[in-house]
């Protein structure tokens, strides 16, 4: 009897894998440095992990909208957005608020140019996105000759900067991915999402305004991936072309890694971090033990595979 | 001579793209080529099919290994070995040395001059070698001191070489001579 | 049964008020093609719609829904009042799978149960509560997931939903069908109650005559045309059965509309190939235009060289993309077999010759992974795509080894009269061509995408089926990957990276579809050669390279935009 009740518990929570995989990861890398640094490599996974979480989260929500619906602009969103913001910022502080302002601004652009896309034009997403981040990576391209601002003071302090070695903006992404997950729970969007999600037309057929749920899906999606990018870059010193090039597949990876189903329909928020964590520590565990480039990334997509595989995959509808 | 038209392409790093690239201007008519190569071997096809062409190849920077091709670089192997000389007697011979591999050469304007101005020999009818090895260049601290009281916040100081000098190099390859050396506080270009 | 009308007849309460003549109108259809007569619906009605299945009664309904939607005055339909929809194929139109059966209740109000922006939970709970008691939904409490209930109770919450909506109208689609006698009596009493005590109007589309007798009035249909509208006290089953099949002048019209579909599905088929064959030709002028000595042998063959890998490269793609899948690891495969092929196959052919079917083998087998765990590919081959990377470093960590010599042979060859790239497109397509679209089994293997019930009851194996798929492009992977190791000579584990979302514009460009199996490889050839061409075009206009990516994005949106459009054309 206990058993059916744990597993049920567990069942509730498909973020559990994801949480526990990076537990056993991380102990793995404390036993290969025999505990010195063991801290400081939580520490700056937590950094670096945020990174993902954030556009993360855009994509899950994007997923969630139903099948077929995906964010395929992201890295492109995130380059643009550092290289526009870095370029007001000039490495100066009174360019600070003007380089966020501009960041948001190519994030809501990229939404928008998404959502007439994908909405208005009826394209595929996968391809709309596609096309849409091709664009907005040749404006990156074509803005980068040149270019090599640096961000101001305060974004590079903030970016980095650590409380009781945790760092401030994780700690800012657990609240953004809790309001998030209030937001898919309680709000009339939220719920929307989740329904248009299950069943595109039986949420219309209940009077939900499909369109508009699934465009400020996207808007989210691509607001986050330039606060992303901003962050990014404002850690890094800079922007650079291929700034992004991994988050393209690391976005869709932490989404299913942590829990939500491909098919849309169920958003698990807290897997997004547990995923994020988890191949953060699987790259670090290589590293620790000198594994060579080409076995660390085949051990990386075993693990997501075998993980994919193991966890409790939903029925196809 | 400088007159002769020009044309710029890049490929951001994707070396298909680059190949590509080299094809549509082989068909443009293009007498030479030169190339700062996005991948070591990968263009070693369309190179043969652009010398087959009887087009003048120059590869710099980044350098491809086709066989048929002018390379004009650095000799990198002696450049890590000074580097990692200079590093160790610092450290007095201990410690710990980190290694960040990343992206070669960021002189390439430079570089790009140079390469132009070899293509142009060869197209002249210059005898030259299909090995170029650029002088090293040395910075003293007096060069330092001279550009930090020009450079803005983030600029980049770029010492331009002239095509005297450059002559003198292709000579000192082509007659096996020492290198002469590269000269010093030459003309500096900042940006920022 | 009949007998049964005039008995239930007398057991109506009729309260005047309600009936009144002269109360609220509801929906008002002027005379159109459908019916002759003022279509009018008002509070407290019960309307019923009836004849045969599929002749006019949904889209009736549908077109009221949509009608409560819009703001337009000017058509001939006006609704007045908010409308709530209860669908009979609840697994199509109706239940939210993954919710709970409270908050399939409560979905359609959810605005109401808002405080401060967010959604009084407890408030709803109670709600949803209430309404299970009201229409007896069995379930020990609204938090079970939906899918554990019954049907008939599933059908029950579809009707609590528009209850608890509290529309003026509520339109039925079939929605008892299949639901146990005891819940449809239950269901009857709930409606009548509805309709005399809060005034609501029901527009009810059964096939079930006998359902009929909780109608005020039944306009019978035929061939999407109301041929009858009957009172309830001449209500008789066999008027309406006379009815369902009375004949009208409009049903020639109706014959000649239905070729219409037949033919257009045909063009639409044509149109989707034709687009990019049209692109094309337009671009070749172009560049004839522009750079004449494209337009030689010579020319044509450099222009188009690199096209013969992402030819394959799509080919393999769209081999995925028929099983409805997607794969993302294509171009890390194709730098795979580049250095397998560059490493080993000129040197020790066993060896290479053998890693190479190794990696077929590892596609297949993702294909079976992808199948037997019912894993969405998109994440597999994400995967995967890391690991055919890892070991195209391992085996070759910097760019080196050779070509085998037959291999440059073999792309360098000068065939007679037609280039090289251009005889192996035409090739390529058409042998895609005959074995996607012309044999059964092809017929099979695209129906995975689409119809895979299908493919199950004529015995075919759809696990054998996908695996095949994934095979299949495995092996076209694999001559992508020999065709770029001939072009560049040598080997580089970063080649490749490029064609997995070229290979993917390319299938799409060239007419195919993610879902559904819908794929052309004429097209997806023709599509190659436009991207290759693309980016001939730009150089030889002297456009900045920077914009190479953005012209890509162009071309794909304005291929797609215009099928949009020609689509909704021919509606």
């Amino acid at each position: 009897m206990k058993k059916g009740v744990f597993r049920a518990w567990i069942e509730m929570r498909p973020w559990i894998w994801s949480f526990l995989g990076a537990a056993i990861v991380w102990l793995l890398i404390a036993g290969v440095v025999q505990g010195r640094g063991a801290g400081a490599t939580l520490s700056i996974a937590l950094q670096f992990s945020t990174f993902y979480v954030v556009v993360g989260i855009g994509q899950m929500i994007v997923i969630t909208a139903g099948p077929g619906n995906i964010d395929l602009s992201i890295p492109s969103v995130m380059t643009l957005a550092a290289y526009l913001a870095m370029g007001i910022m000039q490495g100066q502080d009174p360019g600070l608020l003007p380089g966020i302002a501009v960041a948001l601004g190519v994030g809501l652009g990229a939404g928008l140019i998404n959502i007439i896309l994908t909405q208005g034009l009826r394209i595929p997403p996968m391809v709309g996105t596609l096309a849409a981040g091709f664009v907005l990576q040749s404006i990156a391209i074509a803005y980068s000759r040149g270019s090599t601002a640096k961000p101001a003071p305060t974004l590079l302090n903030f970016a980095g900067a650590r409380v009781l070695g945790i760092p401030i903006i994780s700690v800012l992404f657990i609240l953004v991915a809790v309001a998030v997950a209030v937001a898919l729970r309680r709000t009339v969007w939220g719920r929307s999402v989740l329904a248009v999600g299950q069943n595109r037309r039986a949420a219309h057929l209940a009077g939900i305004r499909v369109s508009r749920t699934i465009a400020l899906a996207y808007l989210l999606s691509a607001l986050l991936a330039s606060v992303a990018g901003l962050l990014l870059a404002g850690y890094s010193g800079g922007a650079s072309l291929n700034m992004a090039e991994e988050y393209l597949l690391i976005s869709i990876a932490v989404v299913v890694l942590g829990g939500t189903s491909i098919a849309g329909g169920s958003a698990i928020v807290p897997g997004v971090w547990g995923a994020s964590i988890l191949l953060y520590l699987i790259v670090t565990m290589l590293n620790v033990m000198r594994v060579s480039a080409g076995l660390r990334l085949v051990i990386t997509g075993l693990i997501i595979i075998a993980v994919l595989a193991v966890a409790k995959s939903r029925a196809r509808a | 001579m400088s007159s002769s038209k020009t044309k710029v392409v890049n490929s951001n790093n994707s070396a298909p793209e680059q190949a590509s690239q080299i094809e549509n201007l082989i068909v443009e008519g293009w007498k030479a080529i030169v190339i700062d190569a996005a991948s070591d071997t990968a263009l070693n096809g369309v190179i043969k099919e652009a010398t087959d062409a009887g087009i003048v190849v120059v590869v710099f920077d980044a350098l491809a290994t086709a066989p048929s091709a002018y390379k004009v670089a650095y000799n990198y192997v002696s450049m890590g070995q000074q580097e990692a000389d200079f590093v160790a007697k610092r450290l007095n011979g201990k410690g710990n040395v980190l290694e960040i591999r990343g992206v070669a050469g960021t002189s390439v304007d430079n570089d790009i001059s140079n390469a132009f101005w070899v293509a142009q020999q060869i197209l002249a009818g210059e005898k030259v070698p299909m090995t170029i090895e650029l002088p090293l260049p040395v910075i003293e601290q007096s060069d330092f001191d001279a550009w930090l009281k020009v450079l803005p916040p983030g600029g980049v100081a770029t010492p331009v070489y002239g095509q005297e000098w450059t002559a003198e190099v292709i000579d000192a390859n082509a007659e096996h001579k020492p290198l002469p050396k590269s000269p010093r506080g030459a003309g500096v270009s900042a940006f920022s | 049964m009949m007998g049964v009308v005039s008995e239930a007849a007398e057991q109506q309460e009729v309260s005047p008020a309600v009936r009144a003549p002269d109360r609220p109108i509801r929906v008002a259809i002027r005379p159109n093609e459908i019916q002759k007569f003022d279509f009018v619906v008002r509070t407290g009605d019960i309307v019923g719609l009836a004849g045969l299945g599929g002749h006019g009664q949904r889209d009736l309904l549908q077109r009221i829904f949509a009608a409560s939607h819009t703001v337009n005055r000017s058509s001939d339909i006006r609704v007045d009042g908010t409308v709530a929809y209860v669908s009979g194929d609840r697994q199509l139109e109706g239940i939210f799978p993954l919710s709970s059966v409270g908050e399939n209740t409560t979905i359609g109000l959810l605005k109401r149960l808002t405080r401060r922006g967010l959604i009084a939970l407890r408030r709803e709970m109670a709600l949803a509560e209430d309404w299970r008691t009201k229409i007896s939904i069995r379930t020990p409490s609204v938090n079970e997931p939906i899918l554990s209930l019954s049907g008939g109770n599933q059908q029950k919450v579809l009707v609590a939903r528009a209850f608890a909506t509290e529309a003026d109208i509520v339109l039925f689609d079939d929605p008892l069908h299949g639901v146990d006698i005891g819940t449809k009596r239950e269901l009857y009493e709930h409606v009548r109650r509805q309709a005399i005590d809060n005034g609501r109007c029901f527009v009810w589309y059964t096939i079930e005559n006998h359902e009929l007798v909780n109608c005020d009035r039944v306009y019978v249909f035929y061939r999407g045309q109301i041929t009858d509208e009957i009172e309830r006290a001449e209500l008789t089953e066999e008027r309406v059965i006379r009815s369902s099949f009375q004949s009208s002048s409009a049903t020639e019209s109706e014959a000649a509309q239905e070729q219409r579909p037949i033919a257009a599905g045909l063009r639409e088929d044509h149109l989707r190939v034709l687009l990019p064959a049209v692109a094309l030709i337009l671009m070749l002028a172009a560049t004839f235009l522009l750079q004449p000595h494209a337009m030689s042998y010579l020319g044509l063959r450099l222009v188009f060289n690199f096209a013969i890998p992402l030819i394959f490269a799509a080919m393999a793609q769209l081999c995925i993309i028929a099983a409805s899948d997607i794969d993302l690891g294509l171009g890390s495969y194709i730098s795979l077999v580049n250095c397998i092929t560059a490493q080993f196959l000129a040197e020790s052919p066993l060896i290479g010759g053998g890693l190479l079917l190794l990696c077929i083998v590892g596609y297949v087998a993702m294909g079976a992974l992808v199948h037997l765990r019912n894993l969405p590919s998109i994440v597999v081959t994400l995967g995967a795509s890391f690991v055919w990377l890892g070991f195209a470093l391992l085996i070759l960590p910097t760019p080196g080894g050779t070509a085998p010599q037959w291999l440059n042979s073999v792309l360098h060859w000068q065939p007679p009269y037609v280039p090289l790239p251009i005889l192996l497109a035409i090739v390529t397509a058409i042998v895609c061509h005959l074995l996607l679209m012309r044999t059964s089994y092809g017929v099979v293997l695209r129906g995975l995408g689409g119809n895979i019930k299908s493919i199950k009851r004529a015995g075919w194996s759809v696990v054998v089926a996908r695996m095949t798929l994934y095979g299949a492009a495995g092996v076209l992977g694999v001559f992508a990957g020999l065709a770029l190791t001939g072009l560049n000579t040598t080997g580089d584990a970063n080649v490749g990276g490029q064609y997995t979302l070229n290979s993917i514009a390319a299938v799409i460009i060239g007419g195919g579809e993610f879902f559904g199996g819908v794929v052309f490889p004429i097209g997806a050839v023709i599509a190659s050669l436009i991207l290759l061409l693309a980016g001939s075009l730009l150089l030889f206009l002297n456009v900045s390279t920077d914009w190479q990516l953005a012209v890509q994005g162009v071309i794909l949106i304005l291929v797609l935009g215009l099928r949009r459009f020609i689509r909704r054309k021919e509606r």
